[in-house]
């Protein structure tokens, strides 16, 4: 059967190629792995030393300052970030966030954006949102947090807005991931337990209650440009393990493809002897 | 003189890590010099200059605004951006206190007043560490 065995070819060929572009997918996903991963590690210090000194001023002088930050609001709106790929090709990742989405965010939440898979998400469902910050996720540009931060925050004192929550995926491992709904403000108990409050005379210049208005953007900035590193990590180590799967799956079509196409060609060869042989057969009768 | 450890932290990672005679930096309230077993103190930084001395050198650094915690170990400064004299592009500086002149000039409405102002004092620091030196 020489037409069968030429379409076996051809699906060879054709699995071939697709093997070398996910093998090839699958390293960049590392490479970029590795850089988000960096990238995570160095803001580490960063987001310690501001949550820190957010923990230490309103663990230790409650009385002194308005705790708008710490009590939840009654009014207002609730604001969602919710942090999805720009890409596809990475697995469950985003599968994963639209599933958080559905059943944490209602319709009356104000929603930003960030990331091209959630927007297409979001108008199939009829969802309003904003795509001023859609870029964030891949630009994590610091400018563009602050300017963010600083909307948001001018319209929670003002009461228009009574949560922040973002919801991103936590990274656990290399292989696992997890959409969290994370709760930014007002500032929960939990997030600021981890440091040891020392109490101890602090000096504020010039009250505590100013330093704590400018601490709190910068806390917000660093959370913020926390989770959507993490986010990408996510999104690069999910790409990596599916497109690692991928690769695998590829090798084994095509050493089943391979296989097929060796019995093909050996019926095809076993049919022309049977044929000669009954032809010769034929002859001498 | 008794040194203290100043570690100083950026969105970018860990940015110095040293020990110091003296910090100089200024707040809303003024220019502030800290020195060791300085009691713990929590204020924020302006955008401005700021130096300390290290080994008898003097290190002068901009600072686009930040926060600093006087602990009774260390000292932290949180900076958005820093950037030591010899990292300062002053080509780039010039450009942008340009441009900042201008925006603030044209009387468009849309131009947000603040930021611009803000990325003049920016660049006007910058210019003024390079020049220092």
């Amino acid at each position: 059967m020489p037409g069968g065995m030429q379409e076996i070819k051809r699906r060879i060929k054709s699995v071939e190629s697709t093997k070398k572009i996910t093998k090839a997918m699958e390293l960049v996903a590392t490479s970029k792995l590795r850089k988000a991963r960096n990238q995570l590690e160095q803001l580490k210090p960063y987001y310690q030393s501001v949550s820190e000194t957010v923990a230490e001023i309103l663990g230790h002088s409650e009385s002194e300052v308005d705790n708008t930050y710490l009590t939840p609001h009654e009014e207002g709106k609730r604001v969602d970030l919710i942090v999805s790929s720009s890409l596809g090709l990475c697995g469950g990742y985003n599968a994963n966030i639209f599933k958080c989405v559905a059943s944490t965010v209602s319709k009356e939440d104000e929603i930003y954006a960030m990331g091209s898979k959630i927007a297409s998400y979001l108008n199939r469902q009829g969802f309003e949102y904003h795509d001023e910050f859609i870029d964030l996720n891949q630009s994590l540009s610091f400018t563009e947090i602050t300017k963010l931060v600083k909307q948001l925050v001018e319209r929670y004192k003002n009461g228009e807005i009574r949560e922040i929550r973002m919801i991103y995926t936590e990274f656990v491992n290399n292989l696992s991931f997890e959409a969290k709904v994370k709760t930014l403000l007002p500032i929960q108990h939990e997030d600021l337990e981890d440091f040891s409050q020392v109490q101890k005379e602090t000096l504020f210049e010039p009250d505590a209650q100013t330093v704590l208005d400018y601490l709190i953007p910068m806390y917000l900035q660093s959370m913020i440009l926390g989770y959507l590193v993490e986010s990408l990590t996510s999104e690069n180590a999910s790409r990596r393990s599916s497109m690692e799967n991928a690769t695998d799956n590829a090798s084994q079509l095509i050493d089943q493809l391979l296989l097929k196409y060796n019995q093909a060609r050996q019926t095809a060869i076993t049919n022309e002897i049977s044929e000669i042989v009954a032809g010769s057969n034929s002859n001498e009768s | 003189m008794k040194d203290f450890k100043l570690e100083i932290v950026t969105p970018k990672g860990i940015y110095r890590k040293v020990d110091v005679e003296i910090l100089n930096i200024r707040t809303p309230l003024g220019q502030m010099g800290i020195l060791a077993d300085h009691i713990p103190l929590a204020t924020p930084i302006e955008i401005s200059q700021m130096d300390y001395m290290s080994q008898g050198q003097r290190y002068t650094f901009a600072i686009a605004g930040g926060f600093v915690y006087v602990g009774q170990e260390e000292t932290r400064v949180i900076a958005n951006a820093i950037e030591s004299s010899d990292e300062i592009d002053e080509q780039r500086a010039l450009k942008a206190k340009e441009r900042a002149e201008q925006r603030l000039k044209s009387k468009n409405e849309e131009i947000d007043f603040m930021r611009a102002q803000l990325a003049l004092k920016r660049a006007l620091v910058r210019i003024q560490v390079k020049e220092r030196v």
